[in-house]
């Protein structure tokens, strides 16, 4: 399972010309470049905890359904370098 | 108000040497003293249209620039700068006074000036629009700062853009823009008419020279500015000019890398940048000729009013 690390208040600044965004985590001070993905996953565990396979399905919704093969180790390899930002955890229930 | 000017050379030398110049250099007031020549006479020179407040009164900054005591007041002459009783920086050779004079104002307002979120970055206004130029050391920031202001651009400032937090205009710091190495005779050249200090050699930075900041941008120091465009200059001799937009997050991202205090501002740092970001357009920039900066500069397309 995994949930927003307790402290994060996801503030960012969206701009209308691409799909990239910038955070600020409350917890190191740092500032995050993020594509879209990073952010629906961000807001996503922002509603509250989710699983890997839940997850997956919300990110393959944003993006219109589509999942090719690498689909499930790129969605993996996000949840790893969010959780290395410290911005996200993942705990067992 | 009384400028500078009013002074005659020796009353400004002996006031430097006594009780010291409150010297306003847009929204900060400093108390100059000093008992070194080269600083008089820079100062006479290249801050003559600046107003004085009276010495005796609040300033925001204290800055004293002093011979080395000792041996070396004879042998070897150093300056020493102070700052509110403090040395944060090792005595120079005295010949580098003036120059260590602009670096010690840079240093307070860049160490202190936390009203602001400061970007090392030259800043430019021209009909109400100002234009962000950030760059490292060596990317020709002051030489293209310098031409645009020759050509009647107003300064705001050479070295340091002051983003007020709460609606992210620009302050102005009109002070002296500092030139290295070949970009001073570059300058002699491009704009005869400028007023230029004699080059000081064998500083850490090479040969320096400053420009006297024109009289009408002294005057509207207390005219903040809306920002518009944010441009990352690059000289390369012979280039072609071209402007490549930059996406805004990773304007943004480029900003905060230029920025001195955007870590120790946090989330008012966050806050003022992305204000900015989004009120500007970010561009690269690649010239090889000052008359092709001029002509992309005068043509940037305005924001929406």
């Amino acid at each position: 399972m995994w949930r927003l690390k307790s402290g994060q208040s996801l503030q960012r600044h969206e701009f209308p010309d691409g799909e990239e965004s910038v955070l600020y985590n409350a917890l190191s001070g740092d500032t995050h470049l993020l594509g879209a993905a990073a952010i629906e996953l961000l807001l996503c565990l922002q509603c509250g905890p989710a699983d890997d396979a839940m997850l997956r399905d919300v990110l393959a919704a944003a993006m219109d359904g589509e999942r090719d093969p690498d689909f499930d180790t790129q969605v993996a390899a996000l949840l790893d370098q969010l959780s290395s930002f410290y911005l996200i955890e993942s705990f067992s229930c | 108000m009384l400028t500078v000017s009013a002074l005659a050379p020796e009353d400004l030398r002996r006031r430097l040497a006594g009780p010291g110049i409150a010297l306003h250099t847009g929204a900060y007031q400093t108390l100059v003293r000093s008992d070194i020549a080269q600083v008089a006479d820079g100062l006479g020179l290249l801050y003559a249209d600046y107003p004085l407040g009276e010495a005796d009164g609040f300033s925001d900054f204290q800055v004293n620039l002093m011979h080395s005591r000792g041996l070396r007041r004879w042998w070897g002459r150093q300056v020493r700068f102070d700052h509110d009783g403090h040395a944060p920086f090792k005595p120079l050779p005295v010949e580098q006074a003036f120059p260590m004079f602009e670096w010690s104002m840079n240093w307070c307002v860049s160490s202190r000036a936390h009203d602001c979120l400061i970007i090392h970055a030259a800043v430019v206004e021209r009909d109400g629009l100002a234009a962000i130029l950030p760059a490292p050391p060596g990317s020709g920031k002051s030489t293209l700062c310098a031409a645009l202001v020759s050509r009647g651009w107003r300064l705001l400032s050479d070295e340091l853009t002051m983003v007020r937090l709460g609606d992210a205009r620009i302050v102005p710091l009109p002070r002296p823009i500092s030139l290295k190495n070949a970009s001073i005779g570059v300058i002699r050249d491009y704009a005869p008419d400028m007023v230029f200090s004699r080059p000081v050699h064998d500083t850490n930075k090479g040969t320096v020279a400053h420009v006297k900041a024109p009289a009408a941008s002294v005057a509207r120091a207390l005219e903040t500015a809306r920002p518009a465009w944010i441009v990352f200059p690059k000289y390369v001799a012979g280039a072609a000019p071209s402007l490549e937009a930059i996406p805004q997050a990773r304007a943004f991202m480029h900003v905060a890398e230029n920025a001195f205090n955007y870590s120790l501002l946090a989330h008012d740092g966050f806050d003022a940048l992305g204000r900015l970001i989004g009120a500007t357009r970010s561009f690269h920039f690649r010239y090889g000729a000052l008359d092709d900066a001029m002509d992309v500069f005068a043509n940037l397309e305005r924001p929406p009013a």
